[in-house]
């Protein structure tokens, strides 16, 4: 409780943004679904064969799995908030549409016989008789419509588009539940609180929900339109994965980029999404530049050939690879960082000095063998345990954990090694050491920007500050600044603008 | 002069006729009271009035000009209704329940507001206190007097009544009765009222019209019907209540009858007066129903005309 009180008090900046955003995604969706579905439903009420077809229709399109029907309009829509509201559109229609036709199919059809017999006209009998009469059934369906399109909105934050789902897969990333708890509580208190405003809505006039409604549809609506064609200075748009790490190198990348270019402005997206996310914005021009890692990029993003994967097998550096097959994609790679962001086995610092231990095959002294907590992934694969069990000729006593409890298992005794990636804040925070891979077992991770090529023909100015990096922040450094980020709570722009600073990157003058 | 003329109107659905070759004329201020049993027609024919109903065959004159040559806006802002169901608007005050056709009119407000204390007034509902409430505060008799108001507001030269008073306690019934010979004494508008009950055609009635199966068997004062009955059938309907139970939909009667699974001989609406022949041979008659086909005789029917009485 106290954690998440201080989470919330450091965070209540990024909350407060993510919750506007959240709002403005929930509203837009919101009034569109009922620009479609309200009149929908009222012409329904004369074409019954119809109706009956549109509810099916709607019903099919809310049982499509959210994550799905987002993955299916990143191709046709791109990424960012055109695919999230679309989907939160679609989910919204059926119980607007289902309401609005039942609403108005239930009414006494003796108030519509009085309605007629007074002689008023179709629209006039809408307005006055109809909609009023059917406003509780619809109202009901605008509440559920609400809570699903906020609570669905979340998922906006897988494409790019945002809202307080960035807190909550931020969470998870990090294994943090308080930012977790924190999004999910925000997302949940603003559904009441919508939901008890609508059907205040119900209370006032006809006239004053209109009002209000059509407010907000121009407050929101006015300013989407607003962003969309103001004319902005040229802004570069950098985008990383989630995690701190990919953030405080971004918020580098930003500053030294605006160092360089006084007329360029750099957006950010932090936490923008996974590996192939990310890859497919950069080369459909949603983002321009985000740090990747060079064994990443040999792996999963391009096809070397066998010759080139077994010298990379062999110890041969994956960046001169990864750049070749990666200019036949048309994208290029900065300089590489000097921190191997790989596969490390850790153990205590306590117990490294006691045993005198800095290196992996230094661990075969031990008669019995030692207690090991490997994740499922890293224990099956042959770049991990299995490779350690041939390459270097050890054997433990495994226990296979999940990825999230390695660290408390090591610090807390019941293991002596485990798996982490080497620059993991965990090992700065349970004072523990990454054991040098010296018969090079693990992968080469390291990081550099990678960006479209014509960018970087077109953007000069931007390369020569990326590479400035070049070879720079080492892995305890990078260690540290994830520890700041992560367990202190710093911001990061903090983290990296103090590093710069210290390395003489960032001028003082700024 | 005829306010209101029928010439062999006929209106069919799927090729069974409700109302067949029907013509009749209402005077100009007269209380015309179409009085029938369900299923008579009449309920029908008073929807074809005001065009929420249209005729198949024949035409109707509204002040000797064809109904369909009349603008239906017009023609309805000129002919009042009100309902059985009553049917104030739930989500408007009973003031702007009566407001309503002036309204649409475009009465000056002033006028409206007057208007409406005016009404109530006329049907003893005192202003200050029932303009304002919602109609679902009142009891069903204050809605109904509301209902008259509404129908009564634009001052129209007609008002159709559709069994105004059925669904009301006798008490309210008769008041209610009371106040539409009144209001009728006072304004002279043409009143076209229908129900099922005699008495209450007998009590309001200047002329009446008596209908059976979508025919017209009768249209007399209330003096001459009682004197001179057109047929057995408008006498029995005067003596009481026995003609109307012979118009029974013979369903009603499934509870008296012996299950079967046999096909019946007879629609389960087919009136009960229609079987009795039959019966009186000693024969069965077998109905098939909805809710499950049934055998009846005589000492059944008999026993369900006791219950009933």
């Amino acid at each position: 409780m106290q954690n998440l009180w201080e989470t919330f008090l450091t965070r209540r900046g990024d909350l407060l943004a993510a919750l506007g955003e959240h709002i403005q995604l929930s509203l837009i969706a919101l009034l569109l679904a009922l620009l479609i579905a309200v009149p929908l439903g009222i012409w329904a009420q004369n074409h019954p064969r119809f109706a009956g077809a549109l509810l099916q229709v709607t019903g099919v399109l809310q049982t499509i799995p959210s994550l799905a029907l987002l993955g299916l309009l990143i191709p046709i829509v791109g990424i960012g908030t055109a695919p999230a509201i679309i989907a939160l559109v679609v989910y919204a229609l059926l119980p607007i549409f289902q309401n609005t036709y039942t609403g108005l199919h239930e009414i006494d059809p003796a108030y519509t016989e009085a309605a007629d017999a007074f002689g008023m006209s179709k629209p006039l009998k809408l307005v006055k008789v109809q909609l009023p009469l059917a406003m509780p059934v619809i109202i009901g369906g605008i509440r559920t419509a609400t809570v699903l399109i906020i609570g669905t909105a979340t998922l906006a934050a897988l494409v790019g588009g945002g809202g307080l789902g960035t807190f909550i897969l931020l969470g998870i990333n990090r294994n943090d539940t308080t930012l977790t708890l924190l999004g999910a509580i925000a997302a949940a208190l603003l559904a009441l609180v919508f939901s008890w405003f609508i059907a205040r809505l119900q209370k006032w006039p006809w006239r004053v929900s209109v009002g209000v409604l059509a407010a907000l549809a121009l407050a929101f609506g006015g300013t989407a339109v607003y962003q969309a064609i103001a004319p902005q200075p040229e802004t570069i748009v950098v985008a990383g994965k989630l995690g701190s790490e990919p953030e405080i190198l971004i918020n580098m990348y930003k500053q030294l980029i605006e160092q360089a270019d006084a007329n360029v402005k750099v957006s950010l997206k932090p936490n923008f999404g996974q590996t192939s996310f990310l890859f497919n914005a950069l080369k459909s021009k949603k983002i321009d530049v985000y740090p990747e890692f060079t064994g990443t990029v040999v792996t999963s993003l391009v096809k070397p050939t066998a010759k080139q994967n077994q010298a990379i097998a062999n110890g041969a550096d994956s960046y001169p690879i990864a750049e070749k097959l990666l200019n036949q994609q048309q994208l290029t790679m900065g300089k590489p960082m000097k921190y191997n962001n790989t596969y490390a086995v850790v153990v205590k610092q306590d117990f490294a000095k006691a045993h005198q231990i800095t290196k992996l095959s230094q661990l075969n002294q031990f008669a019995t063998p030692l207690k090991a907590g490997f994740d499922l992934e890293f224990n099956s694969r042959q770049d991990g345990y299995k490779g350690i069990q041939s390459l270097y000729g050890l054997t433990f006593n495994v226990k296979t954990l999940d990825a999230s409890l390695r660290y408390q298992a090591l610090d807390g005794g019941q293991v002596q090694v485990t798996d982490g990636y080497s620059t993991d804040s965990q090992i700065r925070q349970y004072h523990l050491l990454a054991l040098k891979d010296d018969k090079q077992l693990f992968p080469v991770y390291r990081g550099a920007p990678l960006m479209r090529q014509d960018f970087a023909k077109a953007h000069p100015q931007v390369v020569k500050a990326l590479n400035q990096l070049a070879n720079r922040i080492t892995e305890p450094e990078m260690q540290e600044m994830n520890y700041q980020v992560n367990v202190k709570g710093q911001s990061a722009a903090k983290v990296a603008k103090a590093y710069l600073k210290a390395h003489g990157l960032l001028k003082e003058a700024r | 002069m005829n306010v209101l003329k029928f010439d062999h109107v006929t209106k069919r659905y799927d090729g069974r006729a409700v109302v067949e070759d029907l013509s009749l004329t209402i005077g100009e201020g007269e209380l015309f009271v179409l009085v029938g049993a369900s299923g008579s027609g009449k309920t029908t024919t008073l929807k074809m009035i005001n065009r929420l109903i249209e005729p198949t065959d024949g035409d109707i004159y509204f002040n000797d000009k064809r109904l369909i040559d009349t603008d239906l806006r017009d023609l309805r802002w000129n002919i009042g209704y009100v309902l059985q169901q009553i049917a104030l608007f739930p989500n408007m005050t009973v003031g702007a329940n009566i407001a309503l056709i002036p309204q649409m009119k475009h009465w000056p407000k002033d006028q409206i507001k007057q208007r409406v204390d005016e009404m109530l007034e006329a049907v003893d509902l005192a202003p200050e206190k029932y303009r304002d409430r919602m109609p679902d505060e009142l009891s069903g008799g204050e809605q109904q007097r509301v209902g008259i108001c509404r129908a009564l507001a634009s001052k129209p030269p007609m008002v159709l009544m559709d069994e105004p008073f059925s669904a009301l306690d006798p008490i309210s019934r008769t008041s209610l009765q009371d106040m539409v010979l009144r209001l009728h004494r006072k304004l002279k508008t043409t009143i076209v009222f229908v129900t099922h009950d005699m008495n209450e055609a007998m009590k309001l009635g200047d002329r009446i019209a008596v209908m059976r199966s979508g025919k017209l068997l009768q249209v007399a004062t209330p003096e001459e019907i009682a004197a001179n009955p057109a047929t057995s059938f408008v006498s029995d309907f005067f003596a009481g209540a026995a003609p109307a139970l012979l118009d029974t939909p013979i369903f009603e009667l499934a509870s008296f009858g012996t299950p079967t699974t046999e096909q019946g001989s007879y629609a389960e609406d087919t009136p009960l007066q229609v079987v009795l022949g039959p019966l009186a041979e000693g024969k069965h008659v077998t109905v098939t129903a909805q809710a499950g086909n049934f055998k009846l005789n005589a000492s059944q029917v008999l026993g369900y005309l006791a219950k009933a009485k």
